[in-house]
């Protein structure tokens, strides 16, 4: 039954993998997958209006373009419906309830397209405003065909090299920095053929790099053939000799050294800094982009674990994780290097590439004297196998204690690396609901809040590295019934308590607040910081005690109209509210936030934790670059400050132009 | 990213990548014996990688050396019946897994050929080594339907060892040592949709066309999505016939089932285990949507898709879909003209005219003995006939509601299966969760069980232009089989203890060569320490009984009504099947011999194909699986074909290039008429057999 079980989750996960990748090669390949935002809505609701939209192409003589999928939703959150053009282009909605509905208009091999953005392939668009029992109102949407990247990938001889993901991420610098810009037309990819040609079609215009990621294939190593090797060999077996004379035989030189594929940027780099940046235009065809794989050498990384008493540790995982990663792929994020310790505490981790790394394990140290594991195949427990084996793939692995070390791969083989397990830390605190009109729950062990590490870097891949591929040790909050909560076994590293919600947001969805249950999480705070927002560094041997985790059924929010100079109502311009605190300028942050006005001028921001913020109207916002400090400190010059207080319905109007207004 | 990311992120976080570690997981507690006399390490290997068409050498293949001891290559995995994107994600799976794993531990060699193909392996102790080329681009095995990977994670024997057996003796020196790859075909052309325009992002698939029980089956096989220009190009295609395809199926889901998943990423209220047990649900019916979840349309509580393609309304409010269609225009796979691609040959202007064609909508309740059916995937199938099996390329699939409604929105006008199965949902208790941050958030008091009943539906539905509603499809509990086990020494070793007893799984493979439902694969039946067993309920149709060995004892005979249904299949038609009586012994026969060819020194490219005398009897069922064997000779021409059951066989021995489907019958014909009579019993037989020549 039990190993039924762990058959059963391998099963489970092969179907959510396939539900990965298929839905990424939707994203990725066809640009056509439907791809929103969405959250439940009980039941949609019916109205009498009616919307007409016509879609035609963004060229000079533009043109009707039929087959597009336009979705028509009431807002972010809501899952839309979705009509198809006509031959003339047009689609109507029906049975519209008033409301304002935000209007996305997708084509295979067209950009995506946000009615309102000024941006393509960008969100968030304007909102159109419908009003009760309208008919005859028609919007249009100028769609602009997506631009292609093709060409040809080689091995370093010059044969083709076949089934090779290239992609193409839209990338924008600053700050002597590029970051992958998390926008969906601004990602492509395709495989090489047999002939080594890709073709990634449907781009928005933007600047690319376009490299070929650490794929799961090739990137083993290996050790070519030296010519060296083989005339040796012809020498020794020379005279037809079947077997080595007994005087022994000439030792054999020594072999090339082992080479593994590494990710290469185009033009044929290995380092992402030194990649060229394609600069693509509306509709633009871009050939040419031929590139050659490079391989690197690879070393042996080898050592012991040991306890403080310098007892040998078996049966360890540890694992090598990318020191900083360049954000573009998401695989070497996830997957790294590991190896279990043997019996007398070694391992040795094989086919490292050069890079700086931090090598890790966790465990809970053993004497030696406890009563011997089960045999392997035997009576053990398949739950706790797999969970071993989870932690182990995730990095570090599970237990009470921690050994760290940064170490830099140069090709070379490193031995003798001495992990000396540590007793980890300890964050406790309480959970604790403030109730207006709420009952507090009776229970508070479903509060679902998470110890996550705290990501890296800035792009999406960094934040999905950290949570499942990183440093892996992702807890959950270990919640008694009175509230009371401890995490043990905490490794040094940056951490934020916070619930999974910081992948909704991540995933593109608009910055909300964490709720639960109806309640609204207001801040976990510790020091006199709030580590849901500004991440808690945990150093060794340095617990953090008294963290108070606040749940509120009265959300503080910020609403109010954009006007223009002459005072009338606009939707032009989307509104970046921002924390004056730098340190909360995270990725995934609640203190920084967007909004789109509706076209009646309309916003509204809910879930604001108290404290004073910066409130700026722009021309234009991507989501991928709300969290950049770079960006937000530009903003710090034009925008003016609000404080919000705890629970607050603060209405602000802005004026535009001539000002802005308090 | 987008709502498809969340459901990605979703699920890899409630599972965690880790279930999938242990396919590329070394075993552990690889503790080399060391001998008194250690051999020398002086045996050397000396070889080349050439194109098996043309004889030419490959530079810059990799050539693996497993060790003595260590993990061997994978086999192919007969056809089976996953979606193309299941593959390729299930390989990237498994391949990001054994990476993760550190391949290398297993202590195997990779080395790349140089420019003239030649390799050399030196300083090495003597025993049995594998050696295997790869190379993208490239096929080592000219049997494989899908890829190697995928086989080896659905615990697929092999139909074809793709690694060269290498026995060397202490100081050996393995001379000209050739390894055959052979080149993929291409298959490149053009899809225009119902206007002549480019028809961008849609799936092209090939199928391959194999025998089954006698009957011509099309797997689905390779595929590639039309680009922005409507071009597709096919270009792993291993050597073959096949159907060129663009699938279309259309896919309705209840949204409840999308609101339940993002409900559960954005953490709307603590453990909320809906979402993953109407996940787990579709899974235990053999469906997962990815389609509707991805890029679905919203038509009043169903998302629906309609794959690579946008639902389109027609006249009359009616969906319109494009039909799956077969080169060179065909709506069905008989009336379609099959391709036929030789190693490294491109066949150019394999092009498709999509036509739209007015659906019907087709709804109606799943109800089980216990009422109406909620998450449960409906399929929509094209029959078979007695020439070609049922289709593999679904019409169209449906998810139940809580209710047990469902709704087909675009059903083409034809002959259809509706067919529909439920395994139980596992029990998973909380503290199986625990230390699963996701899991726990998501299950945070364990899997409660579902209904305990297997069940099945498939019903004819006929389809014109009118819609069908309010139909009832009725599930009812599978049949169970039986009976006990029994463990008959010929050697007076001791009979195993109960809890090797109970390692005893059974099951139940379809002779049709169908794909089983993986949830029913995951949760085995096994024995109780007295022996008996009772498996899940199955639907009426015929079976193999697939039974472990268990430590040194292997299955011998399995007896019920005094026929042995190891050696014919197990026909199930609606009752129960009692009372079987398997036995196992620590004995079965053994074939050793060795391969002759004059003139060649290395037969490691030897395929040696074992049939049971009495092939006849089997052709039209499936061959029996325990009673014909395909195994490869070593360099020396050596060959072993171990736990053969007590029996009359063929041997033939030939290049392993030739066909041996040991499912076509035509194939077999030609095999038995060359064919080596051998007689097995309890003890070992040699046989030696010389390497036909015949231009098969």
């Amino acid at each position: 039954m039990a190993r039924g079980t762990a058959r059963f989750f391998k099963a489970l996960v092969v179907a959510s993998l396939f539900c990965g990748v298929s839905t990424a090669s939707v994203l990725s390949v066809s640009q056509q997958g439907t791809a929103r935002d969405t959250r439940a809505t009980a039941t949609q609701p019916k109205g009498t209006s009616e919307l007409t939209v016509v879609v035609s192409t963004d060229e000079q003589n533009s043109r009707p373009l039929r087959r597009v999928s336009v979705s028509i939703q009431a807002g972010e959150l809501d899952i839309p419906n979705i009509g198809v053009t006509d031959d003339d282009g047009r689609v109507v909605f029906r049975n519209l309830a008033p409301g304002n509905y935000l209007l996305t208009a997708s084509r295979a091999g067209y950009v995506r397209t946000f009615y309102g953005s000024k941006l393509p392939g960008r969100g968030p668009g304007i909102a159109v405003a419908v009003l009760d029992g309208q008919k005859a109102v028609s919007v249009g949407i100028r769609m602009l065909r997506g631009s292609v990247l093709t060409g040809t990938v080689r091995t370093s001889s010059g044969r083709p090299a076949q089934n090779q993901q290239v992609q193409a991420v839209m990338v924008k610098s600053g700050g002597g920095d590029r970051r992958a810009v998390n926008i969906e037309g601004g990602l492509g990819g395709a495989s090489t053929d047999d002939r080594g040609v890709f073709r990634i079609f449907g781009l928005a215009p933007g600047d690319y790099i376009v490299n070929v990621p650490t794929t799961v294939f090739g990137s083993e190593e290996l050790r070519p053939v030296t010519t060296g090797e083989l005339s040796w060999a012809d020498s020794v077996v020379a005279g037809g000799a079947t077997a080595a004379p007994p005087s022994g035989v000439p030792p054999a030189p020594a072999g090339a050294p082992s080479l593994a594929y590494a990710p290469v940027y185009f033009p044929g780099t290995t380092v992402v800094s030194d990649a060229a940046v394609i600069t693509l235009g509306p509709n633009e065809e871009r050939a040419g982009v031929d590139f050659t794989l490079q391989m690197v050498p690879t070393a042996q990384i080898s050592g012991r674990v040991l306890d403080a008493e310098g007892r040998p540790q078996t049966g360890v995982p540890v694992s090598l994780r990318p020191l900083r990663t360049d954000g573009l792929d998401l695989f070497s994020s996830i997957f790294n290097a590991s190896a279990r310790t043997g019996a007398d505490g070694t391992f040795t981790l094989r086919g490292v590439k050069p890079g700086a790394y931090t090598m890790s394990a966790r465990a809970t140290p053993r004497t030696g004297n406890e009563t011997p594991a089960p045999p392997a195949g035997g009576a053990a427990n398949p739950a706790a196998m797999m969970q071993a084996e989870m932690a182990a793939m995730m990095g570090g692995g599970q237990g009470t204690h921690w050994a760290q070390e940064e170490i830099s791969v140069q090709g070379r083989d490193l031995s003798d690396f001495i992990l000396t397990l540590r007793p980890g830390m300890t964050v406790s605190g309480k959970v604790v609901y403030e109730a207006t009109t709420k009952t507090p729950p009776t229970d508070y062990t479903r509060a679902g809040l998470m110890l996550m590490p705290a990501p890296t870097g800035t792009s999406v891949n960094d934040v999905i590295g950290s949570m499942i591929g990183g440093g892996g040790a992702t807890m959950p909050l270990k919640i008694e019934a009175d509230g009371r909560f401890t995490v043990s076994g905490v490794p040094p590293g940056r951490y934020r308590i916070n619930m999974p919600l910081a992948l909704a947001t991540l995933a593109g969805a608009p910055s909300i607040a964490a709720f639960s249950g109806g309640w609204t999480l207001k801040g976990v705070m510790f020091n006199g910081r709030d580590i849901a927002d500004s991440p808690i560094d945990m150093k060794a041997g340095v617990d953090a005690a008294n963290v108070v985790v606040t749940f509120t059924d009265q959300p503080a929010e910020l609403s109010g109209t954009v006007m223009d100079g002459a005072g009338r109502a606009t939707a032009d311009f989307p509104i970046i509210v921002f924390s004056t605190d730098r340190s909360y300028w995270s990725i995934g942050s609640r203190r920084v936030q967007t909004a789109r006005p509706s076209s009646d001028g309309k916003y509204r921001i809910v879930g604001l934790p108290a404290g004073e913020y910066f409130v700026c109207a722009v021309t234009a916002v991507d989501r991928a670059e709300v969290y950049d400090p770079a960006f937000l400190s530009q903003l710090t010059g034009v925008a003016f400050k609000i404080t919000i207080k705890d629970g607050e319905k603060r209405v602000q109007d802005l004026k535009l132009g001539g000002g802005l207004q308090h | 990213m987008s709502r498809a990311a969340l459901i990605v992120l979703c699920t890899i976080l409630l599972l965690g990548p880790a279930a999938v570690a242990d396919v590329g997981q070394v075993p552990g507690g690889q503790a080399s014996q060391t001998p008194a006399q250690p051999p020398k390490s002086t045996a050397l290997i000396v070889g080349r990688v050439i194109d098996g068409s043309t004889g030419q050498p490959i530079p810059e293949a990799v050539v693996t050396l497993t060790p003595p001891g260590g993990r061997g290559a994978r086999g192919a995995m007969p056809g089976s019946g996953a979606s193309p994107e299941m593959q390729q994600a299930m390989e990237a799976a498994i391949a990001a897994a054994a990476a993760a794993a550190g391949r290398g531990g297993s202590g195997q060699t990779r080395v790349m050929t140089g420019a003239d193909g030649r390799f050399v392996f030196h300083s090495l102790p003597p025993g049995q080594f594998q050696l295997a080329a790869t190379l993208t681009g490239y096929t080592s095995n000219l049997s494989v339907s899908i890829s190697p990977a995928l086989a080896g994670l659905m615990g697929g024997v092999s139909a074809q060892q793709s690694s060269t057996s290498l026995p060397l003796k202490e100081g050996e020196f393995a001379t000209g040592v050739t390894l055959r790859l052979w080149k993929f075909g291409v298959i490149t052309g053009t899809v225009l949709d119902d206007a002549g325009e480019p028809a961008i992002g849609l799936m092209v698939q090939v199928a391959r066309k194999v025998m089954t029980a006698g009957r011509v089956r099309y797997v689905p096989a390779w595929t590639a999505r039309t680009d922005d220009r409507g071009a597709y190009r096919i270009s792993s295609i291993v050597p073959g016939d096949y159907l060129v395809v663009v699938p279309q199926a259309q896919v309705s889901m209840p949204t409840a089932i999308m609101s339940g998943i993002i409900d559960a990423v954005t953490g709307g209220g603590g453990p909320n285990p809906t979402a993953g047990l109407a996940l787990m649900d579709l899974m235990s019916s053999g469906v997962m949507p990815t389609d509707a979840m991805s890029s679905g349309v919203r038509i009043g509580d169903f998302m629906v898709a309609s794959s690579g393609s946008v639902p389109l309304v027609g006249p009359g409010g009616r969906l319109m879909a494009y039909q799956t269609t077969f080169y060179p225009g065909a709506a069905a796979p008989s009336q379609a003209s099959p391709v036929t691609l030789k190693s490294g040959e491109e066949r150019t202007d394999v092009n498709f005219q999509l036509r739209l064609i007015p659906t019907a909508r087709v709804s109606g309740t799943a109800i089980g003995p216990e009422g109406p059916i909620a998450n449960l995937g409906v399929r929509l199938v094209v029959p078979g006939d007695g020439v070609v099996s049922e289709s593999e390329f679904d019409v169209a699939t449906a998810i139940t509601k809580a209710d047990g409604t469902f709704s087909f929105f675009g059903v083409p006008p034809g002959q259809f299966l509706l067919k529909a199965q439920k395994q139980p949902r596992p029990e998973i208790p909380a503290s199986a969760l625990a230390g699963n941050p996701a899991a726990m958030s998501m299950f945070g008091g364990g899997v409660p069980a579902g209904s305990k009943i297997t069940m099945f539906a498939s019903t004819p539905i006929s389809v014109a232009s009118a819609d069908i509603d309010a139909l009832t499809l009725s599930l009812t509990p599978g049949y169970k089989v039986s009976g006990r086990v029994e463990f008959e020494s010929a050697t007076g070793r001791p009979a195993p203890v109960a809890a090797q007893i109970q390692s005893v799984a059974v099951g139940l493979l379809p002779v049709d060569g169908r794909m089983p439902n993986l949830m029913a694969m995951a949760t085995p039946d096994r024995a109780n320490q007295q022996g008996e067993f009772q498996t899940k309920g199955y639907e009426s149709g015929k079976y193999f009984l697939q039974l472990n060995p268990v430590g040194m004892w292997q299955v011998k005979s399995a007896m019920i009504g005094g026929r042995d249904i190891l050696d014919a299949p197990l026909e199930i038609r609606d009752a129960d099947a009692s009372s079987v009586v398997v036995t196992y012994t620590d004995k079965l026969g053994q074939i050793t011999g060795t391969v002759r060819a004059p003139g060649e020194t290395d037969l490691s490219e030897t395929a040696i194909v074992m049939l049971p005398a009495d092939y006849r009897t089997w052709i039209n069922n499936g061959m029996n699986p325990r009673r014909s064997r395909t195994v490869r000779a070593t360099r020396p021409g050596a060959f072993t074909i171990a736990a053969v059951p007590a029996g009359d066989y063929l041997l033939v021995a030939l290049d392993r290039s030739a066909p041996a489907d040991l499912q076509d019958p035509a194939n077999v014909e030609a095999l038995a008429r060359i064919g080596t009579r051998v007689t097995v019993a309890a003890d070992p037989v040699t046989a030696n057999l010389d390497k036909t020549k015949v231009g098969r």
